[in-house]
């Protein structure tokens, strides 16, 4: 008999663990536990003097398209910036560490969650060789004692099966959705509104509006009993107002990206070809305001 | 460019429609120029390097504040409410020790170890020393960067995960620790 290694190059996953997602009491102390890993505050009015909301947007926007680019896990991003906003409310930080910060938090989060984890080089090349690989271990040291070395945050991702699995949903668009869920949760952790947000809350908003997106909740009403947004509140123990508001800020972000997206790509089109390609101009006439047609390069 | 951006934020609350006509959610995807950029300009490694110092110093000494331990010099301090207590290397399991080397896999440290076992390299000598020597045995070396003067009448306070070892390992152990003193 001879004996043959079979083993990919792709990473192996434990099938769902029904011990873990059938059972009540993982979903109770999940959300016992969540607020630990909360900021408390926004640090933008306390704590940080250097850095604005705008930069955060950039940081974070590089931080997912890493995150994007290297196949992270899914909850890597989140988790990053979970341990970047704690730091954050803490520690007074020049912005020009911003980026070194980053990538930091992705360095950890990634070695907590992956099998095959970021390596410090390629974090550093992903800053264009701004920060080097040494200082990234420094600083990993830094941000760690401040975490006190809680890395294990609880992150919306952490919901979603919970939440999913006790929704009367059509199998076939399990996937789909999950997949939707993941993309709602990336954008809330991109936004530093939804940053003091419970992950709770965010995963049970990006669950609603991922339905709502997909529409799969006016295909049968009479399933629901009552609202979607009820049924949701109860599973987390969210208020039925404030998750509907949550999930109203989380299809606007969602709206204000889709748009800022798309004008980004016309413009770099437009310089690239110049502004005689209709293309995708004529896809969203109606959406797309009138002025941005007009810019002549 | 201004007015363009303006308009984002007067954007009307979702519906649908609009979001289906924006290309869903798999428009998110869009892509703008290189990943891989530098996002505020140059890096001053040098304040860099003097910002991490400040912040290690801090946590460092908070660190020792917190458990009254100088942790660079590997010494406890004095007073407050954790009092520490000494125990020797051999004590406590492996794990704890600074390092650890197997030695089967580097031959050339294993010869060095042998060498040890003369009484001229360890003055004081090992109670141990005639039972363990000359074993060839596999063995764990273990080298301890920081090990506080040892406490020779101490009896064991605290029972290790080593206690439950092998006798030859454990003889073995003592020995080695002993004699780097």
């Amino acid at each position: 008999m001879e004996l043959f290694c079979l083993e990919m190059d792709t990473n192996i996953r434990a099938r769902p663990d029904p011990n873990l997602l059938c059972d009540d009491r993982v979903l109770q102390s999940l959300l016992t536990i969540e607020e630990r890993f909360v900021p408390q505050y926004s640090y933008f009015k306390c704590v940080q003097k250097d850095i604005q909301p705008f930069m955060m947007r950039m940081v974070a926007t590089w931080m997912l398209e890493v995150c994007e680019e290297q196949k992270c896990e899914e909850e890597v991003f989140p988790l990053a910036m979970n341990y970047l906003d704690r730091f954050l409310a803490m520690v007074p930080t020049k912005k020009c560490n911003l980026q070194l910060l980053g990538a930091v938090c992705m360095f950890l989060a990634s070695k907590l969650k992956e099998t095959r984890p970021l390596t410090a080089e390629k974090l550093c090349i992903y800053t264009d060789n701004s920060i080097r690989p040494q200082e990234l271990l420094e600083w990993e040291l830094v941000v760690l004692g401040k975490l006190k070395w809680n890395l294990a945050a609880v992150t919306p991702n952490d919901f979603i099966e919970h939440i999913v699995r006790r929704l009367p949903l059509p199998e076939d668009k399990l996937a789909l959705i999950r997949k939707h869920v993941q993309t709602f949760i990336a954008l809330c952790a991109t936004d530093f509104s939804f940053a003091m947000y419970p992950p709770s809350m965010i995963a049970t908003g990006s669950v609603g509006a991922a339905i709502c997106g997909l529409q799969l909740d006016s295909a049968d009403q009479s399933q629901w009993g009552d609202s979607l947004t009820d049924v949701l509140a109860k599973i987390t123990n969210t208020e039925v107002d404030v998750l509907k508001e949550c999930q109203e800020q989380i299809e606007r972000v969602l709206m204000s990206s889709l748009r800022e997206g798309r004008q980004q790509q016309q413009q770099q089109q437009q310089t690239q070809r110049g502004p005689s390609d209709k293309g995708l101009d004529e896809l969203d006439q109606s959406s797309t305001p009138t002025d941005v047609r007009d810019v002549n390069l | 460019m201004a007015r363009a951006s303006s308009s984002v934020s007067t954007a009307a609350p979702t519906s649908n429609s609009e979001l289906s006509q924006l290309g869903g959610i798999k428009a998110l995807k869009l892509k703008v120029g290189p990943v891989r950029r530098n996002l505020f300009g140059p890096v001053d490694h040098q304040q860099l390097q003097q910002d991490f110092q400040r912040l290690l110093c801090m946590s460092v000494d908070m660190a020792n504040k917190r458990w009254n331990f100088d942790f660079q010099t590997d010494m406890p301090g004095e007073g407050s409410n954790i009092e520490w207590e000494e125990l020797r290397c051999q004590d406590v399991p492996v794990f704890y020790h600074s390092c650890t080397v197997r030695p089967g896999m580097q031959p050339g440290v294993r010869m060095t170890e042998g060498k040890r076992q003369t009484p001229s390299s360890s003055p004081k000598g090992s109670p141990l020393s005639s039972s363990s020597s000359g074993s060839g045995d596999e063995y764990v070396e273990v080298t301890t960067a920081g090990c506080y003067r040892l406490e020779q009448s101490g009896k064991r306070r605290q029972a290790a995960i080593t206690d439950f070892f092998k006798v030859k390992k454990r003889r073995l152990l003592y020995y080695k620790s002993s004699s780097r003193q």
